[in-house]
């Protein structure tokens, strides 16, 4: 995959460090190339000098005997000196001799017989000569005279021919040097740079979270670098990553099973909810078909009575009279359990707890429920011993209301109903057995929800609130007691109540807390 | 009248005056040009051979009876040319044209001297041999019997012959070469070698040939003769082709009939005019010149007594070199 980014890099790298590069070489070389020419121009000019130390006595001799035809031999074998290109022989003001391309009375002259010296000498710039001039000495008797002066011409010409080669060869030599150090600096680069950024940003590019197994980087470095350290650092970096992902993988498994597991229980919790909405809203039906019937009742024989009230039918009367404190009653009883389950809802129920003789709550209870025994055909049975119990009596006579009632509604057709006592150490034990359908196990945790029914009383249209057990069971939680249920299907339940015994306790006053 | 008398006496006057002063300023000049002259000394050459030496004292003792003062600046011949000619010696009482005539013509076309004119000796410089030595080697004087010959002249036994050349330097060589001689030059370190090298084969009547020159003593006190080489040309130093030997230059003698001239700086004249008209009218004869070294080299007299010697006995002819317009400066 081409990387626009990695090819800037390289491309800048090499055009930052080659552009500096050449500025630098450049630089050096044309400094290199002046104080090459410089030293040459020097050079030249002591060579210029030499000639006073090589020729300055034999040109003395000559110049002191005048002798023209050796002054020429001599200034003829200095101007066959390469760098020399004229000298000249002056006695004062006059000029004795010269060679080659000298500067006389501020004009370039040539005193060659050569047409192209003489050429030359009118496209030398005076500025372009380079000149020595010394004396010429002459010791006579010991004392030095001067004889006459010698000027020695050279020109840049001369300079740029010598360091021409010089200059070839260096410039030469640079290109060599740059060529050469940048095939081993790229060669060098690309080998230990550029290729192994290439391998690590392919790497990296090619890093996939869901493949880490398969990952792998392999720079090829021979020697350790900082290359080799990022390589095992981001191998390392992977490797942590590979288990990092691999436990975020399990977290997020357990994640996943614990919302599932949420997502579940609010699935239930929204169920249990739906359900408690419906059996609300099935209690207010119920409640409203269940205060209706007394209601018709007490209004329908009100009614009644009052037609038949001219004539004189007092058995009539007070059966009607009886049937209206019955439907009376019931209605009390059904919005004494609302209320008392109310109260135990928001925490403001009270139970008085008194020794209380166990015979008395058992039948005043049995009167409540004979007629609905009767109606039912069920046969109610009291086999309790009389007993002191530690209660509150209506509270307590309330909850035996509700266990009967339901054994006779929920018993079977010419049934019983069978109450039986079982003294233990400090508590007794109220049995209220039914030969009813029995509960099944599934739904036996619902027998003590509020306002939850069975199935059963559903299609068998039983009359009830659902609230009787709920409150059962709170009421003899408050009194310090208990309820329990043991049930076989088609045989029957038994409902057990643990109650405190009355052992010459002070009253106490158990006021709801919840 | 008193004012005629006046005028007269005044145009009298008045000539006086103007001739008294044209007269200081004549004698105003002279007396500055003879103190320029007094201050700065005339430099006379001496170099290394006695009749030159004793001609310089002669030559400065006469400028000095004209009231100048004398320095002698001793030379080689090489040298003297240069120095003449940048003024730093002034006079030269020899030229010799046998060895000195290129350089003497050089300086005076180069106008840096002046021939100053020429003594009446008549000069000769060459191979010399006493005269018995012609009965060794027949032929004499003719140089080619010097190439049949030349074992004897050997000083080493070979067949090789020596030449006693001078101190000076003189192309010898390249005449040899050019002859064929089979001689070897061999330079003396100075002329009295010469003269002990001539008395020790005198005495042995052994050939010898040496450098000799005329006018000198030597021909006062032996008897001999100067090798006869092909005659002098000009062109025998300056053409190759010229001459027996078409290769080589110097294939000739040296001039036979030479003259000796004097030399002056070119500025002279001007300087000291007197000493200058002198100089030109001073002429030494070959005799007496041979006697002025034979007192130096044979009787052993100093350069300055023999030349004071010749002053003394010859006044009248010095005095008659100097101008009559420089006379009158003359020392009594």
């Amino acid at each position: 995959m081409t990387n626009p980014t990695r090819q800037s890099i390289s491309k800048q790298l090499i055009k930052v460090v080659f552009s500096f590069y050449c500025a630098i070489a450049i630089a050096v070389t044309a400094v290199h190339i002046l104080a090459e020419y410089r030293y040459t121009r020097d050079v030249v000019s002591q060579e210029l000098k030499s000639n006073e130390i090589i020729f300055g006595s034999v040109l003395a001799a000559a110049l002191w005997n005048l002798d023209r035809d050796q002054v020429d031999t001599v200034l003829e074998a200095i101007l066959a000196i390469p760098i020399v290109t004229g000298i000249k022989i002056s006695q004062g003001d006059q000029l004795f001799s010269a060679k080659g391309i000298v500067i006389e009375n501020d004009v370039v002259e040539s005193f060659s017989p050569s047409d192209d010296e003489v050429d030359l000498a009118r496209s030398v710039d005076r500025n372009g000569l380079l000149s020595y001039t010394f004396p010429v000495v002459y010791s006579y008797q010991g004392r030095s005279t001067e004889i006459g002066r010698a000027t020695v011409y050279s020109s840049s010409s001369v300079v740029l021919d010598r360091v021409e080669l010089g200059f070839t060869m260096l410039i030469v030599n640079a290109m060599i040097k740059t060529v050469a150090l940048w095939f081993v600096f790229l060669w060098i680069g690309k080998r230990i740079l550029v290729n192994p950024l290439n391998k690590l940003t392919d790497a990296i590019d090619e890093v996939d979270l869901d493949r880490l197994d398969k990952f792998s980087i392999d720079l090829g470095s021979r020697y350790q670098n900082e290359l080799t350290v990022i390589e095992e650092n981001f191998r390392a970096m992977v490797k942590k990553l590979r288990q990092d992902k691999t436990e975020i993988d399990a977290f997020h498994r357990e994640l996943e099973s614990q919302v599932r597991t949420r997502t579940e229980e609010l699935h239930e919790a929204k169920v249990v909810a739906e359900k408690a909405n419906s059996a609300k809203t099935l209690f207010l039906s119920r409640m409203s078909h269940e205060l209706r019937t007394p209601l018709n009742a007490i209004i329908g024989f009100s009614r009644r009575q009052i037609r038949i009230a001219d004539k004189d039918k007092p058995e009539q009367m007070k059966d009607m009279a009886e049937t209206i404190f019955k439907a009376g009653n019931h209605l009390l009883m059904l919005i004494s359990d609302i209320m008392t389950y109310m109260e135990s809802e928001q925490g403001k129920i009270q139970v008085h707890l008194q020794p209380y003789q166990l015979k008395k709550i058992l039948e005043d209870s049995l009167d409540m429920v004979n007629s609905t025994a009767e109606k039912y055909g069920i046969a109610l049975h009291n086999r309790c011993t009389d007993t002191d119990v530690l209660v509150d009596p209506g509270r307590m006579t309330q909850v035996v209301i509700n266990l009967l009632t339901n054994a006779i509604k929920y018993n079977r057709k010419d049934g019983e109903v069978v109450i039986f006592t079982e003294e233990k150490s400090d508590v007794l034990m109220l049995h209220v057995k039914d030969t009813g359908v029995g509960i099944p196990e599934d739904e036996m945790h619902k027998v003590f929800e509020p306002f939850t029914r069975l199935d059963y009383a559903e299609y068998q249209a039983i009359e009830g609130t659902g609230v009787g057990l709920a409150l059962c069971d709170f009421l003899m939680t408050k009194m310090g007691g208990d309820i329990s249920l043991v049930s076989v299907p088609d045989e029957g339940s038994t409902f057990s109540l643990t109650i405190p015994l009355a052992k010459e306790v002070t009253p106490t006053l158990m006021e709801g807390t919840d | 009248m008193r004012f005629h008398l006046l005028v007269v006496l005044n145009s009298k006057v008045r000539f006086l005056l103007g001739y008294v002063v044209l007269a200081l300023f004549i004698s105003g000049g002279a007396a500055s040009a003879g103190q320029v002259n007094a201050d700065q000394p005339i430099r006379i050459i001496t170099n290394d051979w006695s009749s030159q030496i004793v001609l310089a004292h002669i030559v400065g003792g006469v400028f000095e009876q004209l009231d100048y003062q004398i320095e002698y600046s001793s030379s080689t011949v090489a040298e003297q040319w240069g120095a003449m000619a940048l003024g730093l010696d002034h006079v030269q009482v020899e030229v010799w044209e046998g060895t000195m005539s290129d350089m003497f013509a050089r300086m005076v076309d180069a106008g840096r001297l002046v021939d100053a004119g020429s003594h009446a000796a008549i000069t000769r410089e060459e191979w010399w041999y006493p005269e018995y030595v012609e009965e060794l080697c027949p032929g004499l004087p003719d140089w080619k019997a010097l190439r049949d010959c030349s074992a004897l002249f050997s000083d080493d036994g070979s067949e090789t012959g020596r030449y006693y050349a001078g101190p000076w330097e003189k192309p010898e060589a390249a005449r040899v070469r050019a002859l064929g001689m089979n001689f070897k030059v061999g330079p003396v370190d100075e002329a009295d070698d010469l003269w002990r090298a001539l008395k020790s084969a005198s005495k042995e009547r052994r050939a010898v040939v040496l450098f000799n020159w005329t006018p000198n003593w030597v021909e006062a006190r032996y008897r001999g003769k100067f090798v006869e080489f092909p005659k002098h040309d000009p062109a025998c130093e300056t053409d190759p082709a010229w001459g027996v030997n078409p290769d080589f230059h110097y294939d000739c003698g040296n001039p036979a009939q030479g003259w000796l001239k004097k030399a002056a700086w070119s500025g002279m004249a001007e300087r000291w005019p007197c000493a200058y008209k002198t100089l030109q009218n001073l002429s030494f004869d070959n005799l007496a010149i041979a006697q002025l070294a034979a007192r130096v080299d044979v009787d052993g007299l100093p350069h300055e007594e023999a030349a004071k010697e010749w002053l003394k006995q010859n006044e009248a002819q010095w005095r008659g070199w100097i101008d009559t317009s420089c006379a009158a400066g003359l020392q009594q």
